[in-house]
């Protein structure tokens, strides 16, 4: 009879467990994981509505989320000044399908800015209205030469071939203008802290805005209102950001992005030399923003308070938060160390990425 | 009653028959599939060596000669034919270690300008002793890519870009996990299915053909055939002898040297680019190569077998073949049963599996004996 009771009040706190933390099980995920799952989600500029639905889908219970037509998503705890928002960008660099040969080839324009000749020979997705076609970018026509004058190749020379040999045979495997094309992508892990892949930039500020919500307990934001956005087409002009920056009447805006460090071996060490490894990263100075020292400094002494490595550097690039400037936000761009920006093989160390969840974690909480 | 019932048999044998003809395709292609990722690069062939090794069935009695190329002699008779197969491919290794950690590497089988460019910017493998290790080959970060290095990028891609990432940090980090000079580096690879029966991957074409050789091998060993032949992967086809006219793959003519068959079947890729005979092209059927041959009948016996069987052959009389020439030199009759390759020596070779099917069809037949 013991042994039974024993048995029933083991159940049943494995039951109420299960009840009351099940959520906090499904936020058990760190950023990290959340990184992996993320970089493989399709999200061209103009296409993120998958990623957007997986980050919704993440999303702790208490918070109401709210999309617009362009599938910014975004929600707001609080009320009151200052209004932080942090936001990251859902889409990524790729290709969209602008016509098709009579030879059955798909002709393209780009979605964002990066070499071509990455793409030259490689397997690529088409996303099609059903389901995922293959296909190669066919080297250029005289790639087999051993001696050839090597020109620039651009987005006008790339050609997609699917297998087939004609307009009709195309539109049979259900391809048609519109649809996006990312690379077959890969994640290298190096080892288990970590790992190159295409879209680092920027599921990673994205995975870190994700698992930062659901470390943040909500029900104290007192007197100051927040919102966690993640917005669209960042890589083809801000396109996403400026919607929000009309909607969100900002103070303080935390663009959460890469910071593109020179620690490749063919970059200028002269500027953006931060290592990975080594902390979070604010982006004190980029080419659309120079963030304010006394706000940096606010930063800085949050970090230092929560035992968090924060690094300070300038880099090159745009960021999220410089069209919320004008309507009278300050930018603070909070980034990470990552390398070969805007390729198939962006690295980022996870410690860089933690430290970052942390931060934003830390901000939410501390910021005056 | 009666028509009911040979409809339905008639029907159960086509079921049948179809299920035996896809059986007999995919056999071809899982063994594409495990050998596809076991590298190969032109003298560090023992992986695929001990690849095929190990899908050979029992009792099986391999040799090797000096550069390392793979035989299997099947009956007690001498051979009066000889299969043979390059198994190398194009490759790195390990030149060098900087202070940083980052691997340069280098190559020793040269060829189209653009084949070292492909891979920049894309996940890489070392194959060291301890085991394989991930590594990208670096890029430049846009953001803060000076003209000069972006031109250089552009018009010069070459093995002079190439830095090996491995995420350490140092010589010694690299050294720690087992990196050492000469391990052999290749491209991470992943097979592509396109449209219809069409296939892409890095040097697919000559997986395909080891696999294609491997297939005939395991139906009809360790049994004798009429023709009791000899198969050969052949190792380091990729490299020339030095100065030889005309060009003469060195593993080629070691195995030419030593085979003793008089009837040769040299099975290889047909570049379909544009740099050979017009017209070849993939899903057309294999290609059947026979330039300068003394004796003419086993081309004449092929092509008349092909047209029996109602098997597609595109035919390249004029195609010189670096691993066919050692072997028209030493032997009597000659020919190439050749997959066609579309984009040869990129990352995403294509073949049409029709074709694949079709030559695995001719080698089994030639085995046994018909046609030689």
């Amino acid at each position: 009879m013991m042994k039974k009771n024993i048995l029933f009040v083991l159940l049943l706190m494995v039951f109420l467990y299960g009840v009351l933390f099940s959520h906090t099980i499904k936020e058990s995920k760190t950023s990290w994981q959340l990184l992996k799952e993320l970089v493989l989600i399709p999200g061209v500029s103009g296409y993120e509505g998958q990623v957007a639905d997986f980050i919704q889908s993440r999303l702790p219970q208490e918070v109401k989320p709210q999309k617009d037509e362009m599938q910014n998503l975004w929600f707001t705890v609080g009320s009151g000044r200052p209004h932080l928002v942090f936001v990251a960008h859902t889409d990524e660099l790729g290709f969209v399908v602008e016509g098709i040969t009579p030879e059955g080839l798909l002709k393209v324009s780009s979605r964002g800015g990066f070499l071509p000749q990455m793409y030259e020979g490689h397997a690529v997705e088409i996303h099609t209205k059903t389901g995922i076609v293959g296909g190669i970018v066919a080297p250029r026509p005289n790639y087999f030469q051993r001696n050839l004058e090597i020109s620039a190749y651009t987005t006008a020379d790339i050609a997609i071939y699917l297998g087939v040999s004609s307009q009709e045979e195309v539109r049979a495997l259900g391809v048609s203008n519109g649809d996006s094309i990312t690379i077959r992508k890969k994640i290298v892990e190096f080892s288990p802290e970590l790992l190159a892949t295409r879209a680092v930039d920027d599921r990673a500020g994205c995975a870190a805005l994700l698992e930062a919500s659901c470390r943040v307990d909500w029900t104290k934001i007192e007197n100051k209102t927040i919102t966690f956005a993640w917005d669209v087409q960042e890589e083809t002009g801000l396109f996403g950001a400026s919607h929000l920056a009309v909607k969100l009447d900002a103070d303080y805006v935390f663009p959460v992005d890469t910071f593109v460090s020179s620690a490749g071996p063919f970059d200028s060490r002269r500027f953006a030399h931060l290592p990975l490894g080594k902390g979070a990263v604010l982006r004190a100075i980029d080419s659309s923003n120079i963030a304010p020292y006394a706000q940096l400094k606010k930063v800085i002494a949050i970090a230092r308070a929560n035992k968090i490595p924060i690094q300070l550097g300038n880099t090159r690039g745009g960021n999220d938060g410089s069209v919320f400037v004008p309507h009278g936000a300050v930018d603070i761009p909070l980034s990470w160390p990552g390398t070969y920006s805007h390729s198939f093989i962006e690295k980022i160390h996870r410690a860089d990425l933690e430290a970052l969840t942390d931060l934003i974690a830390a901000l939410v909480r501390d910021w005056e | 009653m009666d028509k009911r019932i040979i409809s339905v048999a008639f029907s159960i044998l086509v079921v049948i028959s179809v299920w035996a003809s896809n059986t007999e395709e995919s056999s071809v292609l899982k063994l594409a599939e495990t050998l596809f990722t076991v590298p190969a690069p032109t003298g560090y062939e023992e992986p695929i060596v001990e690849a095929i090794q190990e899908i050979l069935p029992p009792g099986c009695r391999t040799m090797r000669d000096n550069l390392g190329s793979l035989y299997l002699k099947l009956g007690k008779q001498k051979s009066r034919l000889a299969v043979c197969t390059p198994m190398d491919e194009a490759g790195y290794f390990v030149s060098g270690i900087n202070p940083q950690g980052y691997l340069r590497i280098d190559k020793a089988v040269f060829g189209p300008a653009l084949i070292d460019s492909y891979h920049l910017g894309h996940p890489m493998i070392v194959w060291t002793e301890k085991g394989p290790i991930e590594g990208v080959l670096a890029l430049p970060s846009l953001h803060i890519l000076s003209s000069e290095v972006r031109n250089e990028f552009q018009k010069r891609p070459s093995l002079e870009l190439a830095y090996l990432d491995i995420g350490v940090r140092s010589e010694d980090e690299a050294q720690k996990i087992g990196v050492t000079m000469l391990d052999a580096v290749t491209p991470q690879r992943e097979l592509t299915r396109l449209a219809g029966s069409k296939i892409a991957g890095h040097s697919l074409g000559l997986k395909l053909c080891t696999a294609l050789v491997l297939d005939v091998a395991k139906r009809i060993a360790p049994e004798s055939t009429a023709s009791n032949p000899t198969l050969v992967w052949m190792a380091q086809t990729k490299f020339p002898l030095r100065r030889s006219r005309p060009r003469s793959a060195l593993g080629a003519l070691c195995v030419s040297a030593k085979i003793e068959a008089k009837s040769i079947v040299i099975v290889d890729v047909f570049p379909c680019d544009g740099q050979n005979q017009a017209g070849i092209m993939i899903g057309n059927g294999p290609v059947l190569v026979y330039s300068g041959n003394k004796d003419t009948k086993m081309q004449d016996r092929v092509q008349k077998l092909a047209q029996d069987k109602g098997i597609s052959l595109q035919l390249a009389p004029d195609h010189s073949s670096a691993v066919m020439n050692p072997f028209l030199s030493q032997h009597n009759a000659v020919i190439g049963l050749f997959l066609p390759v579309k984009f040869s020596h990129t990352p995403a070779e294509v073949v049409d599996i029709k074709d694949v099917d079709s030559l695995r069809f001719m080698l089994s037949v030639l085995l046994q004996g018909e046609g030689i």
